[in-house]
């Protein structure tokens, strides 16, 4: 379980967060949607503990991202919106670098990947150096990664971003198993359908604000419209309308 | 310090590094370059000395001094040839290599006693031509000083009338001294492969993981920066370290290879020298990455980082340099001076001599002391949101 509460940064004069807040519970999905540069990756890079928000508070299942840092790391699982992997080191020796970061033990690291790939269907590409990879393949291989200590919370920047449909559909899969087995799970994304097909939570974020908070459901009755779309483009303002 | 994950990441440093194959060629050019160069330098000195031994002496006017012609072909190792019309001319275009003019009235000066003229003609410039003239500038006085002899004798004189001086050279440098001055460079070449070694490695885990976005991901999992930032630098500095050794190794075979007893120059490495040669090395090789890292945390892309790594590079070595060409004198103070003081105590163990221990230690503490304080930098610059997040 996640809380964020209030959070506020600036770059400078510019103003990523704005008070937001929200909570993301076990079991649980929440879609932190909004147009580009409203704040999100900034909120979710807060969350991994690489920012300091000005104000306001991040736990995660307790630990306090600022003063107990290590130990909220270790209860979550984020894809960053840059994957980074290591183009010299094959796809499963990316996964073996960070679990041994967690500290891992060789065996149960062996396992954990092994299951990792199969269940990604990544078995062609495991031993291949990640250089040549293709989006989806990097996408993959950064979500493995990002899975292989058994995080309780998940946190993915704009996972769908750049794929192909039968991707995109494989990682709609992936995430809605990460749900079944109790995890909560936070993915950002600009795009409404995405959000609201998966979403049991939706956060429309807009110039660092939370404008919206709810299910599907209670977005529409707060925008008063039935199509979800029309009701994020209301919420967050005429350049969201734009972004779309 | 976490030391299950500082080996972790010395792990995964060392993999990446040796799967990086445009690194480790340029790294390996650094290692052989040095010892190359000096070998090449070296075995064209001592071709030219033996070359030295056999000189041809063009002479103009061999007629006009038939004894003098004689008795020069009589030295050993010289051979006499008529020198061209306008043998100044030939010398002045390089075309020959020393010319001997004999004055049209030699014979007539001669025997009446008045010094006669013998022109001599070369060209001081031309370094490789050094042992010629001097050779053949000798053979020309030994000439006089014989024959002038000769003449004080035929008058009832003793010849010492006319040496008011006797000059003894005692030449005090020892034959490895010697040697040392001219591979000079040689220990600059050595920790310029420490440097050269590593590079690559060090730019990569700095500017590299941030270009590539890998830190931002990297940072995310429950990892001490100290850990990071000291299995990135240890995994450098294991380049670094065997890099400088096999230069100075290679070194040492090349030296065994080339003739340099021709050279009057007794140059043996035994083995505490290189023993020793590798323990003052190794501190330089620690500081190295430590220093390139931290000027490549600056640089948000590997090209950025490139002309940085080439200053650091030069400082480094640019009191060495200086001090090479004026030829500065040992002094405490160099100890003080990282590289620099590890030039120094190379090139007196090369040259036979065994330093003081608190030179080695104290050579050896401030260069480590000063990789500590650049990996304390490093991690603080880590801490900083704007290196992160790659703005």
């Amino acid at each position: 379980m996640i809380e964020a509460t209030n959070l506020s940064k600036r770059f400078g004069e510019t103003v990523a967060l704005d008070g937001l807040s929200f909570t993301s519970r076990n079991g649980r999905i929440v879609g932190l949607l909004g147009p580009n540069g409203a704040g999100k990756t900034t909120a979710l890079r807060i969350l991994y503990g690489l920012l300091k928000a000005d104000s306001g508070a991040v736990t995660i299942d307790g630990s306090d991202v600022e003063s107990n840092k290590l130990e909220a790391r270790r209860k979550i699982g984020a894809l960053p919106d840059i994957q980074g992997l290591y183009p010299r080191l094959t796809a499963r020796e990316n996964i073996y670098y960070f679990g041994r970061l967690h500290g891992i033990d060789e065996k149960t690291l062996k396992r954990r990947t092994g299951k990792l790939i199969e269940q990604f269907d990544m078995g062609s590409i495991a031993d291949r150096s990640a250089q040549g990879f293709s989006h989806g393949e990097r996408m993959k291989t950064s979500l493995a990664r990002a899975l292989v200590h058994d995080p309780p919370n998940v946190l993915l920047d704009e996972p769908t971003n750049g794929l192909d449909v039968p991707s995109v559909r494989a990682l709609r899969q992936v995430i809605s198993n990460l749900r079944s087995d109790g995890r909560s799970v936070i993915f950002s994304s600009h795009v409404m359908q995405e959000v609201a097909a998966l979403c049991d939570d939706i956060v429309i974020v807009a110039r660092g604000k939370a404008v919206a908070v709810g299910s599907p459901d209670d977005i529409r009755r707060q925008a008063g419209c039935e199509d979800l779309e029309e009701a994020f483009v209301r919420l967050a303002g005429p350049e969201a309308g734009s972004a779309l | 310090m976490n030391w299950r994950q500082l080996l972790v990441f010395v792990r995964k440093e060392l993999t990446d590094h040796r799967r990086d194959r445009r690194a480790l060629l340029s790294a390996s050019v650094g290692v052989v370059i040095g010892p190359l160069l000096i070998s090449f330098m070296l075995t064209q000195i001592a071709k030219d000395q033996i070359a030295a031994e056999d000189i041809t002496i063009s002479i103009a006017g061999a007629a006009y001094a038939p004894t003098l012609v004689t008795w020069l072909e009589q030295q050993a190792g010289v051979t006499v040839e008529d020198a061209p019309a306008e043998a100044e001319a030939a010398v002045r275009a390089g075309t020959l290599d020393l010319a001997v003019v004999i004055d049209e009235d030699f014979q007539q000066d001669f025997s009446e006693s008045r010094p006669a003229l013998v022109k001599f003609i070369y060209d001081g410039s031309e370094n490789n031509l050094r042992a010629k003239i001097s050779r053949t500038r000798q053979l020309l006085s030994g000439y006089s000083a014989t024959t002038g002899a000769l003449r004080l004798m035929a008058r009832g004189v003793s010849p010492q009338a006319a040496q008011t001086l006797e000059v003894q050279e005692v030449e005090v440098s020892s034959a490895q001294q010697r040697a040392a001055k001219i591979l000079g460079i040689l220990p600059m070449m050595i920790l310029l492969s420490a440097f050269g070694a590593s590079m690559g490695a060090a730019a990569d885990a700095t500017a590299g993981e941030r270009e590539r976005g890998s830190l931002e991901a990297l940072l995310m999992n429950p990892v001490a920066l100290s850990a990071v930032v000291g299995g990135k630098w240890l995994g450098a500095a294991v380049l670094s370290a065997l890099g400088s050794t096999a230069c100075l190794l290679l070194s040492a075979l090349a030296m065994q290879a080339i003739p340099l007893q021709d050279l009057g120059i007794r140059f043996q490495l035994e083995a505490w020298q290189l023993g020793l040669g590798v323990l003052i090395l190794l501190p330089a090789a620690f500081l190295a990455p430590a220093l390139q890292m931290l000027v490549c945390s600056f640089s948000k892309t590997l090209k950025e980082a490139q002309p940085h790594l080439g200053f650091l590079t030069m400082l480094a070595m640019a009191p060495g340099m200086i001090a090479a060409i004026y030829g500065a004198e040992n002094a405490d103070w160099m100890l003080a001076a990282p590289f620099f003081s590890q030039t120094k105590l190379l090139s007196s163990v090369l040259a036979g001599e065994r330093p003081e221990v608190w030179q080695v230690v104290l050579s050896a503490a401030l260069s480590l002391a000063a990789a500590a304080v650049c990996l304390q930098v490093i991690a603080r610059l880590m801490r900083s949101e704007n290196l992160v997040i790659n703005r």
